[in-house]
C-alpha cells in the first residue's frame, strides 16, 4: 500500500534530483529523506548513510550526519560491514547489537565510537552500471524490528530509481564539462595558429608545429602556450605597437 | 619513460583501467588540436585504422597530461 509518507518521499527525491548540483549533494539529501522514511517505525533516533560503487571509479559516500558518514567511510576503508555485505550479496543485512555481533569486529568498533549499536544494510537495485547500498543506524540495540526493516526496504526501492537517474545525469554533466573544456582549448589553439600564420606567412601545419615546439621547450600545455601567445598578440595590438613582420612565436 | 610507449597501447590501458571514456579521451585529443574524427580515432586506438604522426603525438600528449592531473 502506498502511504502518504511514500508519496512525500518520492516527491522530495524527485525535487532533489533537479536541485542537487552534484552527486555528493544528492547522496547526502537522499539519506536525510531515508531517515524520515524510517524514523516513525523506530523508537529512537535513526541516522542513514549510503555507499555508491561505480565501475572504475572511487566509492562515493553520503550521510545525513557526521557520525553516520564516519561509519560509512570506515566501512569503505576497512572493507567490511553490513552495507558492503548488502552490496556484495544483494540482500538485506541486519545487525541487532554491535556489542554481541562478531561478523565485522573492526566496523562495530567504529560504530561504537560514533554512538551506534544497531544497523541495517540495504542493497539498492540501480541497474548494471553501478551498485549502491544504504545503511541505517541507531544507538539502541535491537532498534530495528520487522516494521523498520520493511520501511527501509520500501524506501530503498524508491531511492533506487532516483539514484539511477542521478548517476546518469552526473555522467552527462561530466561529459558536458569535458566538451566545454575541449572547445575552450581548441579555440585558443586554432586562434593562435591563425595569428602565427598571419605573422609568419606560413601554413596552418607549420603554425601548429611552432606551437608544439614552444610547448615542448617550455614544458607547458599546448593550450596554455596558445593562450599566452594570444595574450601577447592582443597586448601588442592594444598598445598600438608591434613591429610587424616575421617575429616567430615561441622558442 | 612514457615517451617510448606506444600511445595506442597507453590509450587502451587508460580506457581499461580508469574511468576515462573513449569520447572523453577523443574530446581531450580534439581540444589539443587533433585532426582525426571520432570514428578514425576509435579505429586507430583499437588497431583497425591509422592516424597521422601529428595526431599520434597529440594523443600521447593528451594521455601524458591526464597522468599529470
Amino acid at each position: 500500500m502506498r502511504s502518504s509518507g511514500f508519496d512525500s518521499s518520492l516527491q522530495r527525491l524527485q525535487e532533489m534530483i533537479l536541485q542537487s548540483t552534484n552527486l555528493d549533494d544528492f547522496l547526502d539529501g537522499l539519506t536525510a529523506i531515508g531517515v524520515e522514511a524510517v524514523a516513525s517505525t523506530v523508537g529512537c533516533p535513526v541516522d542513514c548513510s549510503i555507499t555508491l560503487r561505480r565501475r572504475k571509479r572511487a566509492l562515493a559516500v553520503g550521510a545525513n550526519c557526521a557520525e553516520a558518514r564516519n561509519v560509512e567511510e570506515a566501512e569503505a576503508e576497512l572493507g567490511e560491514g553490513p552495507c558492503l555485505d548488502a552490496l556484495d550479496r544483494n540482500e538485506i543485512v541486519v545487525l541487532n547489537d554491535a556489542a554481541h555481533d562478531h561478523r565485522w569486529p573492526r566496523l562495530t568498533e567504529a560504530m561504537a565510537l560514533n554512538g551506534y549499536a544497531a544497523a541495517i544494510g540495504m542493497p539498492l537495485d540501480i541497474g548494471s552500471e553501478a551498485q549502491a547500498a544504504i545503511n541505517f543506524f541507531a544507538a539502541v540495540p535491537d532498534a530495528f524490528g520487522p516494521e523498520a526493516v520493511q520501511a527501509a526496504e520500501s524506501f530503498a526501492s524508491l531511492a533506487s530509481t532516483s539514484l539511477q537517474l542521478a548517476v546518469r545525469i552526473g555522467a552527462e554533466k561530466l561529459l558536458a564539462e569535458d566538451l566545454r573544456a575541449a572547445m575552450v582549448n581548441r579555440a585558443a589553439i586554432d586562434m593562435a595558429c591563425g595569428a602565427i600564420m598571419a605573422q609568419n606567412r606560413c601554413s596552418q601545419e607549420e603554425a601548429f608545429n611552432i606551437l608544439v615546439r614552444a610547448s615542448n621547450n617550455r614544458n607547458q600545455k599546448l593550450h596554455a602556450v596558445a593562450e599566452e601567445f594570444l595574450r601577447k598578440v592582443s597586448d601588442r595590438r592594444g598598445r598600438g605597437g608591434g613591429n610587424g613582420g616575421h617575429r616567430r612565436a615561441g622558442g | 619513460m612514457t615517451n617510448v610507449q606506444d600511445p595506442q597501447v597507453m590509450a587502451r590501458d587508460l580506457l581499461r583501467t580508469t574511468e576515462m571514456t573513449l569520447m572523453g579521451l577523443w574530446l581531450r585529443f580534439w581540444g589539443y588540436g587533433g585532426q582525426a574524427g571520432y570514428m578514425e580515432f576509435d579505429a586507430y586506438i583499437h588497431g583497425v585504422g591509422s592516424m597521422s604522426p601529428g595526431d599520434i603525438d597529440l594523443l600521447r600528449r593528451a594521455i601524458e597530461d591526464l597522468a599529470d592531473e
